[in-house]
């Protein structure tokens, strides 16, 4: 198609041809630009640098499952002890509440409790402490994104491990619960937490990252807690009322389900704001 | 590993860190001097992509920075001006960790650089309970680690005692070949032993570039 | 010759002349496009190399028509340069008052195409007086030679938007055009 009028409106209709008139000079205006023609240095380095990206490239070896776990181990060194010590006092809480009133407190606890540690591990793991070692890592083969997807894995493999546990002497001190929805419901506040935490770290630090989940968490708590105060006086105690609203509550599965995707959209946010991009420096 | 650098400038809020710095960097070993606050740090950092320029540009192998920082970061080792690192970590963890970063195969090396800098005895000790100068040694290690081409070390010998020094300026020689090594210090015996060439900062700007014998002819006064 | 959806197969199984073959077909009109959709020939280069770094990573399964798909890669990279911290810092935002649009160039003050020196430089500042949304259409049309449904295709679009696209950025740039001229022979 060689006429440049032809090439500005083929495709419209006759009626909007008609509208726009006489376009000859528009169209031999915009003819007049050539466009930037590339240097042929330029092109000799733009492939220079995508043959790094070429599949089979040493420079982007895709990386293997065992150098995964190898690079999640690594992680894991950098974690203190305290981190691992909360997580198993949690799990001691668990515990000795379900033996001194198993049947309605452990849920309860099990439900507030969980998220909490989520949020305040990912905090953690992105502790000012650690910005000598961060810049390091910037100059490394080891995408940021790489690096902080394989801690946040760590974090929550290690509350998830946890929680299973806590699940479990739920499941066995009180049948009348829903292991399903309980699932749910602890991981969708969870999740939501931890991608909420994960994203106000990287986004601004760690305080930010600690402070605004459990703000969060906190006031959902108070929330619920005057419903369930006000339920009492209808002869129900706090966790009854807890356990009724998980055996029975939609709302609050589709909410859960809602919290787990908002929980899951923050983490990829974060991904994508994660430092040392190459967004970030050009 | 050619670095080249055009009116590059910096500053941080009122205080200007570099004006319109124009350099161009082989292979080899170089000085950069200069007094406290004169710039040496905010160079080293932009040459290391962790800090951005205001203005101006920067290329390596004549890729511009922006274009490439995969690359770029993948070849080089950088020595912070302050390290602090986490106290529970041990040297040989810190060590071990930055090689899986940095996809190293060879398992000899850590060891290797961890007895070349005689660090070997407090290898499994924490950071909490190493001295400066042990800690100041497991940055330059950790430099060193990947065998990097690119090779930049901020104040490389700050706290290190007479032998210590030595370990070091043994280890850069060996490693020197076909790299390129950019160290700032403020210790003149450091540069006459290591290397021939200088580039002298003053208020973020260079006020010389080109061999140390001929430093003085340009800087009255200025003397090693 | 081979078509660069066969070429686009040999370079994901690791090839590099096929790499540098499609380089040689698309560096220059991605160039162009991207320098005319931006108005900044740096950042076109720097998301000539990001459109092709995507296409090199992509794991997907292949397309079928490779060229809509590399300006579409292009032309959302273009987009999210628009919705971008360092262009806001470069220029003021403005929302597009005809799609409810949120992204487009500022709109260049149409007094300085006058002071343009070369043809070259007078037609971008046309084409930046235009809304990006308009200015893509016009671009895609007049410069890359697709057809309106693959510009569809290419802006995620429906037809008819293409179209009114299409014609409310030509009566723009023709009005802009006509009111330079009758400028300089003022």
């Amino acid at each position: 198609m060689n006429n440049p009028v032809d090439r500005l409106t083929d495709g419209l209709d006759e009626t909007q041809r008609q509208a726009l008139g006489d376009l000859n000079a528009l169209a031999h205006f915009l003819e007049t630009d050539l466009g930037t023609e590339p240097e042929t240095a330029g092109r000799d380095h733009l492939l220079t640098v995508l043959e790094q990206y070429l599949p089979g490239s040493p420079a982007i070896k895709r990386r293997q499952w065992t150098n995964w776990l190898r690079l999640a181990h690594s992680q894991s060194v950098l974690f203190e002890k305290s981190f691992w010590l909360a997580g198993l006092l949690v799990l001691l809480l668990g515990l000795s509440l379900s033996v001194i009133d198993g049947r309605d407190l452990l849920p309860l606890v099990f439900i507030v409790v969980a998220p909490l540690l989520a949020a305040v591990g990912v905090a953690y793991v992105f502790r000012p402490e650690t910005r000598t070692l961060g810049e390091l890592e910037r100059l490394t083969a080891t995408g940021a994104a790489e690096l902080l997807y394989t801690r946040l894995a760590l974090v929550l493999a290690f509350n998830l491990l946890i929680s299973l546990l806590l699940l479990l002497l739920i499941w066995l001190e009180g049948p009348q619960v829903v292991l399903w929805r309980l699932t749910l419901i602890w991981l969708g506040p969870m999740l939501a937490l931890t991608g909420l935490a994960f994203y106000a770290t990287i986004r601004w630090n760690s305080l930010v990252g600690a402070i605004l989940p459990l703000g969060l968490w906190g006031c959902l708590i108070l929330l619920g807690w005057s419903e369930a105060v006000a339920r009492a006086t209808e002869g129900m105690t706090p966790a009854f009322w807890l356990l009724l609203i998980i055996s029975r509550s939609d709302p609050l599965l589709i909410g859960a389900s809602l919290a787990c995707l908002v929980g899951l959209g923050l983490l990829g946010l974060a991904g994508r704001t994660a430092p040392g991009g190459e967004k970030s420096w050009s | 590993m050619e670095l080249r650098i055009r009116e590059l400038s910096k500053s941080y809020g009122t205080q200007v860190a570099l004006r319109n710095v124009n350099l161009d960097f082989q292979p080899g070993t170089i000085a950069l001097l200069g007094p406290n606050g004169s710039g040496k740090t905010t160079l080293l950092r932009c040459l290391a992509s962790l800090t951005r320029p205001d203005h101006g540009q920067l290329w390596f192998d004549g890729i511009p920075y922006r274009r490439n920082l995969k690359l770029l970061r993948s070849q080089c080792g950088y020595l912070p001006q302050e390290l602090d690192f986490p106290h529970n970590l041990t040297p040989r963890q810190l060590l071990e960790y930055l090689g899986t970063l940095k996809n190293i195969s060879e398992s000899g090396q850590v060891d290797y650089l961890l007895s070349a800098l005689g660090l070997k005895s407090v290898a499994d000790r924490p950071f909490g309970r190493l001295s400066g100068g042990q800690i100041r040694l497991t940055g330059i290690a950790q430099a060193f680690l990947g065998k990097p081409s690119l090779l930049l070390l901020d104040e490389l010998t700050r706290g290190l005692d007479v032998e210590e020094r030595e370990r070091v300026f043994a280890l850069a020689r060996k490693s020197s070949s076909g790299r390129l090594i950019v160290f700032s210090t403020h210790d003149p015996p450091d540069v006459e032993r290591f290397t021939e060439q200088a580039i002298v900062l003053q208020q973020g700007r260079v006020i010389f570039s080109g061999k140390t014998e001929d430093l003085h002819h340009h800087i009255p006064g200025y003397h090693f | 010759m081979e078509s660069d959806e066969q070429l686009y197969i040999r370079v994901r199984g690791g090839d590099r002349t096929a790499l540098a073959g499609l380089v040689e077909r698309y560096h220059g009109p991605l160039l162009k496009f991207l320098s005319r959709m931006t108005g900044q020939t740096q950042s076109a280069e720097d998301m000539v190399q990001d459109t092709f770094i995507r296409i090199l990573t992509c794991r997907g399964v292949p397309p079928e028509h490779f060229r809509p798909w590399i300006y579409q890669i292009a032309r959302n990279l273009a987009r999210d340069y628009f919705r971008s911290a360092a262009f806001r810092r470069e220029t003021f935002y403005l929302p597009d008052e005809d799609q409810g649009d949120d992204w487009m160039a500022a709109p260049v003050e149409t007094e300085s195409l006058a002071l343009q020196s070369s043809d070259c430089v007078q037609v971008n500042a046309l084409l930046q007086c235009l809304p990006a949304r308009q200015r893509e259409v016009i671009l895609l049309r007049f410069y890359q030679e697709f057809s309106l449904e693959e510009i569809s295709t290419i802006t995620g679009a429906p037809l008819g938007t293409v179209k009114s696209r299409l014609f409310h950025g030509l009566r723009r740039a023709r009005m802009i055009l006509e009111q330079e001229e009758v400028g300089q022979d003022e």
